[in-house]
């Protein structure tokens, strides 16, 4: 974000930043683990994705910050859809462009970062829903996101139960489910690009 | 009404805006002429604030330096040269014109959908209320977000090449029912413009720019005889029922 800050909250630049703070914290990743490698079996979880052992209890904290990041989202719906205008047009219309990007960018972080910190990198989830939701809901961000996160939520559930009973007793995580939810999506969405290419 | 003072604007050492000052008359239509490049463009955006300045801007003796951008865009509304395509119908795209109105603790009243309403009117855009922006024609298009600007309810609404993509009938559409509204809810129009004939046509003043300067600012007939604008483009004028082409 401090990055973005000092350039600017382009979608490009935003991504760019992302990639380049995955490389750097991948390093890391690599240089713990050159010394101690116990924290790989862990991470090799972590990077799968999987809600096993995770206790109501241990949800407080991220419930907390996702519900709050959800109704923020909510109460900036509306000044949100004036962003999809362009900034020239938002400004006109008194958004604080900058701010609200900010507000945004911050909100999503915390979302996902609660996510991410207890169910790992589940794959291909935000890239299935939102496209899912938006076929949906149009460009309203307030339909957009409501659907966004049920849709989303029911998805990794299902995925879950699915996961937890195919081959029981083993258990596949939710993380394996997506991706192969996930990668098929994603070749559907690249063949309709360039059929509209 | 409002008042640029000795505005200057300079993008990574090189000087856009090099001093401007121009006073524009409330309900009226001025244009702002000027080639490529001469800073037209970047001389609206300090009015909506999306660009930093030096100098004075004043509306009704107010400095826009010193106000919100909410309490901005109650005052100046801005329609830019390319307009998006977002996937909302004509209405939707409407009532985002009362985003200043709005706050968290005020939603949409039912004086927000009344200004909607007279807005859709007022373009001529009733009959594209339902429909999606992204199945609407260049012209279409035009008309509703001319309706969102009025449904801003500003004093001054800034046109930034608004005819640039359309075909004739649709620009002479257009220009009608810009001076019509004008006369109509007394609004302000700062309009650039790189059609002369059409600038001579319908303004009631003409600002020339060059270079990043105003190099003449008065009434259209008077800057119409100084021939500055022959000068400048490098055109002919001619004089034909009372209508003055430029060729």
């Amino acid at each position: 974000m401090y990055i973005c800050s000092k350039i600017n909250f382009s979608k490009s630049t935003v991504i760019l930043a992302g990639v380049a703070v995955t490389a750097l914290l991948n390093a890391a990743i690599s240089f713990v683990s050159y010394f101690d490698s116990d924290v790989l079996s862990v991470y090799r979880y972590f990077s799968v994705g999987g809600l096993s052992g995770i206790t109501p209890e241990q949800l407080k904290t991220p419930a907390l910050i996702i519900f709050t990041s959800v109704a923020i989202m909510l109460i900036l719906s509306s000044k949100v859809d004036t962003l999809c205008l362009g900034d020239s047009l938002a400004l006109s219309l008194g958004v604080n462009v900058k701010g609200l990007r900010l507000i945004c960018l911050i909100t999503a972080s915390a979302a996902a970062g609660s996510v991410v910190s207890f169910a790992g990198l589940l794959g291909f989830v935000g890239l299935v829903v939102p496209h899912i939701a938006r076929k949906l809901s149009g460009g309203n961000t307030f339909f957009l996101t409501v659907n966004s996160c049920l849709i989303g939520s029911s998805l990794v559930v299902l995925s879950d139960l699915f996961g937890r009973t195919l081959l029981s007793p083993t258990e596949i995580p939710v993380g394996i489910i997506m991706s192969f939810i996930g990668a098929p999506f994603l070749f559907y969405l690249l063949a309709r690009r360039k059929n509209h290419a | 009404m409002l008042k640029i003072e000795n505005l200057k604007v300079e993008i990574k050492n090189s000087t856009i805006l090099d001093g401007i000052s121009l006073s524009v008359r409330p309900h009226t239509i001025t244009a702002l002429i000027g080639k490529n490049a001469s800073g037209k463009s970047t001389l609206l955006s300090c009015l909506t604030g999306e660009r930093k300045y030096t100098g004075k801007i004043t509306f009704c003796d107010k400095d826009l330096a010193l106000m919100s951008q909410k309490e901005r865009a109650r005052l100046i509304s801005l329609l830019p040269q390319h307009l998006p395509v977002p996937d909302i119908t004509g209405t939707d795209l409407v009532k985002m014109g009362r985003t200043p109105y709005l706050d968290i603790g005020r939603r949409f009243t039912k004086e927000d959908e009344l200004q909607v309403q007279k807005a859709l009117e007022a373009a001529d855009a009733k009959d594209l209320s339902l429909k999606k922006i992204s199945e609407m024609s260049g012209g279409e298009r035009q008309k509703i977000f001319l309706a969102m600007t009025l449904a801003q309810d500003t004093r001054l609404i800034a046109f930034d090449e608004p005819t640039s993509f359309m075909d004739i009938m649709h620009e002479k559409e257009f220009y009608r029912l810009l001076t019509d509204t004008v006369k109509k809810y007394k609004k302000t129009a700062l309009v650039v413009m790189h059609d002369l004939t059409r600038a001579a046509e319908i303004a009631d003043s003409i600002a020339v720019m060059d270079n990043g300067k105003i190099v003449a600012h008065s009434k259209t007939e008077e800057i119409v005889k100084s021939g500055i604008i022959e000068k400048l483009f490098n055109v002919t004028r001619y004089d034909f029922n009372g209508l003055t082409i430029y060729r």
